[in-house]
């Protein structure tokens, strides 16, 4: 590599200047002579202007391989101009062509940062050799391979067409210099549930057509890429996209924002990962140089070691391990590079804040402290160590520090001390940021100690003040801290939660009766609470203070109560409490529970986590995932067979029988055999209504028949004689002897008058 | 985290230095059958039936107001079941006291007690916790598996405090937590004073509860 660049060197091409002078006069004028002839004859020593840089070289070497576009040229069948001092003109740009020519005189290959130039330029000129030896050298060798993978991914180009179309369309949309996009990378599916298990030997899962569709969906992201099958991760992924955006001057920072909450089904969640893309259109001048040195360390990638020890005794001693990792091989290079050349940018920044901080402490020296704790400075501060820092982040630590002060001032005197305190601390971990994690861990303790000292002695505030001050104080410090130190690279956090991931998802086939979990998630309102408790330990994830964390353990917790209270019908002890949290947790599987276990336990208060109810079910929780760890057979109540046998997915608990529902069968098909249950009921009992109704029936027309016997029978005792009508009237009259006696009728008489 | 962080002295402002605060954690410690739950249960609603917690029964605060200082303890039950036995240390980290329940009606579970008392051992060191054990479901004498004296004698040759309880009949229960504020003060008074280790001092809170046992024996 040394003699390839000694060679570089010799045969930079030179300035007109310095050249001019010596090759001017001597060939000019035969040259001038040559012109007319044709076909054109070329002397042994071939003066060339390429766009105004000099070269001198023989015609042999010009005709090395044939094929090329320079032996075309200079093979007498073509027309050269040649320039006023009778140099042969090529009108391209002459940046490269010495190495092209060093390439045609000995074969020689350029330096590793000239290689992606120098192969356009071979491009150009058609020379094939020279672009089959740079394709095999570092970069493009590395490229080739870069674009193996990337070919797995079916729209990648599209994609960063999409990305970068999106991010011009909103920056003009909103006038704004910088765009935001959400991305969404993920490499595999994962199971939807825990009780599904991937094919073997493949990413795809066993489902039905309808849970598909109700599995499938698009995360409400700008750009989605993955999934893909091969080893390179979600890291190496971003980076791809990162370099291949800033290949095209494109200023592109990331962060991963969280995962997508989209609801499925149940209280199952999509949970990839999300990334944000923030695109600058335009910079500003700090940025500019921000940038311009993150191009430089990009281009380190191809520096040799010794320009990398210059760098590295130009930063300070914490880049060091970094600068180490970058050369150990690891999966996780991706990711390594773009944290390293986040560093670097802090590195180039850091003399040019230097000054700034100075004239700030001067500042602050003759200023009160309240002054100098407005909110502007504070997004100042927020922004120094990187100026791409996430937006969304700076701004919530932003609103976290205006909230702190105004809580400070209700304190008076002991609040301003506290911020001096505080702002002090924050400043010592921000040197201290090469010590262990476990050391910064004990200095954020001893900070914790001495305050809460303080309050107490120095201010007398009353235990309650103190509390919730040092709650404050948590959130201050923790907020800012929490890029820092949560799931830092110099532990093994990250290896540790991906092994506990792995693990709950190996036990996706644990049912509840297994663990004796006393929940029975048929009951509505349990199986709410079930979902409300897993939401709860998945949220976790997603808060920054310590303290928040906690919240939301002790959140699933009350919910875990309640779900075994509605069950059970009496308040739950430990003994129910501890599966139920397993179960929870094994069927939740929250992301990143190492790391966050671990960051509470540095970095919370200590007298939260010793004492009290959150530190209570903090410690269930520890112990809930010490025993998904050492999880065995025995502990299952299962043989030592058929623990292995679940474990490595050859066989699977069967269901139980119909009457009695293991809660993982689909609430559908559960919901399906109570409606049948009902339906057969309901048909039992229609049944019975026809039958009554016959029989109704026939006990009417039964009475009909019997009324009707009865009638018939009296109409034939008792015969109806019909006398005749005027024998009877005159023996009314016959039998009243006094009627001779009256007198006769009166006669109608006529008056005249 | 640091162990020795946890701050169980809060001073009362209001009287610095003559009545103080010390809140303690006490780990409940037994099998799953023994009534550890109830005992705690127990012990707390037979004072403050208002501050009962609503749904858990598994984590509780009590204070108690003596004459020399105020104490809240924060009582832990912990899981009894045999298969969460080697996730257990994570519990009576930073413990200022244990109680070691076990059923008088099931000599397995006193077996089980002394199994957690060697995990408590390897954790501690003698004068750092203070340790009870105490025999539950003193209402069943009937079924008595573990006779008095053997619970007595284990605890006599341990060091440890001991009673006879039962929660079912609230018997000995609010004695057994008031023995151990007892010995925690006296221990914090000794450390105050530097005067000589706890040892002896135990002995004496341990001849105390002797002779309780024996009374509510006879």
């Amino acid at each position: 590599m040394n003699i390839k660049k000694q060679h570089c060197h010799g045969c930079r091409p030179s300035r007109p200047a310095d050249e001019s002078q010596r090759d001017g006069g001597s060939y000019g004028a035969e040259q001038r002579q040559a012109l007319p002839l044709l076909p054109q004859q070329f002397p042994e020593v071939v003066p060339l202007n390429v766009g105004g840089m000099y070269f001198t070289t023989r015609l042999s070497t010009l005709r090395r391989y044939e094929d090329t576009m320079l032996a075309a040229m200079f093979s007498g069948r073509h027309y050269i101009p040649t320039d006023a001092e009778g140099r042969y003109f090529i009108d391209r740009d002459g940046t490269y062509f010495g190495d092209i020519l060093n390439f045609l005189r000995s074969g020689d290959l350029p330096p590793r940062e000239r290689v992606r130039s120098v192969y356009k330029e071979a491009q150009y000129y058609s020379i094939g050799p020279l672009l089959d030896n740079l394709e095999d050298v570092q970069p493009l060798k590395g490229e080739k391979v870069r674009q193996a993978f990337l070919g797995l991914m079916p729209y990648y180009k599209d994609h960063l067409e999409r990305i970068i179309e999106i991010a011009k369309l909103r920056a003009m949309q909103r006038k704004a210099r910088f765009a935001k996009l959400k991305v969404c990378v993920f490499k595999e599916e994962m199971p939807i549930t825990p009780y599904e298990c991937p094919h073997f030997n493949s990413l795809r899962f066993e489902r039905s057509e309808s849970e598909t569709k109700l599995f499938e969906h698009h995360c409400e992201v700008d750009v989605s890429f993955g999934p893909w099958e091969a080893v390179a991760d979600v890291y190496d992924l971003l980076h791809c996209i990162v370099t291949d955006l800033s290949d095209r001057g494109i200023t592109v920072d990331h962060q991963c924002i969280g995962v997508c909450d989209k609801h499925l089904i149940n209280h199952y969640y999509c949970k990839r990962p999300i990334y944000e893309f923030k695109i600058t259109w335009w910079l500003q001048r700090e940025e500019e140089e921000a940038y311009a040195s993150s191009q430089s360390t990009q281009g380190a990638q191809s520096l040799t070691f010794s320009k990398f020890e210059e760098k590295k005794t130009n930063e300070k001693t914490r880049k060091v391990t970094t600068v180490k990792k970058f050369f150990t091989a690891s999966s996780r290079t991706g990711a390594k590079k773009v944290a390293q050349e986040k560093i670097v940018k802090q590195g180039q920044l850091g003399r040019e804040r230097n000054a700034d901080n100075i004239l700030r402490d001067l500042k602050e020296i003759f200023t009160p402290s309240w002054e100098l704790a407005s909110p502007t400075e504070e997004i100042q501060e927020a922004k120094a160590p990187s100026p791409s820092i996430n937006r969304q982040a700076s701004i919530e630590t932003d609103r976290v520090s205006k909230e702190f002060i105004e809580f400070l001032k209700t304190y008076h005197k002991p609040g301003q001390d506290i911020y001096k305190q505080c702002k002090l601390f924050l400043d010592t971990m921000n040197h201290k940021r090469d010590l262990s994690i476990e050391e910064q861990s004990e200095c954020a303790q001893d900070f914790y100690q001495n305050v809460a000292e303080k309050l107490q002695t120095r201010w007398k505030a009353p235990p309650e003040k103190v509390e919730k001050a040092m709650d404050q104080i948590e959130k201050y410090i923790m907020t800012r801290q929490y890029k820092y130190v949560f799931c830092p690279e110099t532990t093994d956090d990250e290896k540790k939660d991906l092994a506990v991931q792995k693990r709950i998802r190996a036990l996706h086939w644990v049912t509840p009766q297994m663990l004796c979990v006393p929940v029975n998630e048929e009951i509505p309102e349990v199986s709410d609470m079930v979902v409300k408790a897993i939401t709860d330990i998945i949220e976790m994830d997603s808060k920054r203070v310590p303290r928040d964390k906690l919240a939301c353990i002790t959140k699933c917790s009350k919910h875990i109560f309640n779900a075994i209270k509605i069950t059970k019908n009496e308040p739950a002890s430990a003994d129910d409490f501890l599966p139920t949290l397993i179960y929870i947790v094994l069927k939740g599987n929250p992301p990143r529970l190492q790391s966050n276990i671990q960051y509470i336990t540095r970095f919370c208060n200590p007298s939260r986590l010793m004492t009290g109810e959150d530190g209570y079910y903090f410690t269930n929780l520890c112990c809930a995932v010490a025993f998904i760890e050492k999880l065995d057979a025995q502990s299952l109540n299962l043989s030592q067979e058929d623990f292995d046998r679940f474990m490595t997915g050859q066989a699977s608990p069967k269901k139980q029988e119909s009457d009695s529902f293991s809660p993982d069968v689909c609430l559908g098909v559960k919901q399906m055999y109570k409606n049948l249950d009902l339906l057969s009921q309901l048909n039992e009992r229609q049944e019975r209504i026809v039958n009554e109704a016959k029989k109704l029936e026939k006990d009417l027309i039964d009475w009909t028949d019997g009324v009707t016997k009865e009638v018939q029978d009296i109409v034939e005792k008792y015969p109806l004689e019909i006398e005749p009508k005027n024998q009877a009237l005159a023996a009314i009259d016959s039998e009243n002897v006094e009627n001779d006696k009256l007198p006769p009728p009166l006669q109608p008489q006529v008056y005249a008058g | 985290m640091r162990l020795g962080m946890a701050q169980k002295v809060i001073p009362n402002t209001s009287l610095e230095g003559i009545h103080p605060t010390y809140i303690y954690k006490v780990v409940l410690l037994g099998n799953t059958s023994v009534g550890k739950s109830s005992l705690a249960y127990r012990y707390v609603k037979n004072d403050f039936k208002e501050s009962l917690p609503t749904v858990g029964c598994s984590f509780f605060t009590q204070t108690l107001n003596l004459e020399v200082a105020t104490i809240r303890f924060e009582i832990w039950d912990t899981a009894g079941q045999e298969k969460y036995h080697s996730v257990c240390h994570l519990y009576y980290r930073g413990a200022h006291a244990a109680l070691l329940v076990y059923d008088i009606t099931n000599k397995e579970t006193l077996n089980r007690a002394k199994l957690w008392l060697t995990d408590l051992e390897k954790e501690f060191l003698p004068d750092e916790i203070v340790i009870a054990l105490v025999g539950n479901k003193t209402d069943l004498a009937a079924e008595r598996e573990v006779a008095t004296e053997e619970g007595e004698e284990f605890a006599r040759t341990k060091g440890l405090l001991f009673m006879e309880t039962s929660a079912k009949s609230n018997h000995q229960v609010n004695d057994i937590f008031m023995a151990v504020a007892q010995e925690l003060l006296q221990r914090e008074q000794e450390k105050a004073s530097n005067l000589s280790p706890s040892r002896g001092k135990s002995a004496v809170d341990l001849g105390q509860s002797r002779v309780r046992t024996g009374c509510c024996r006879l």
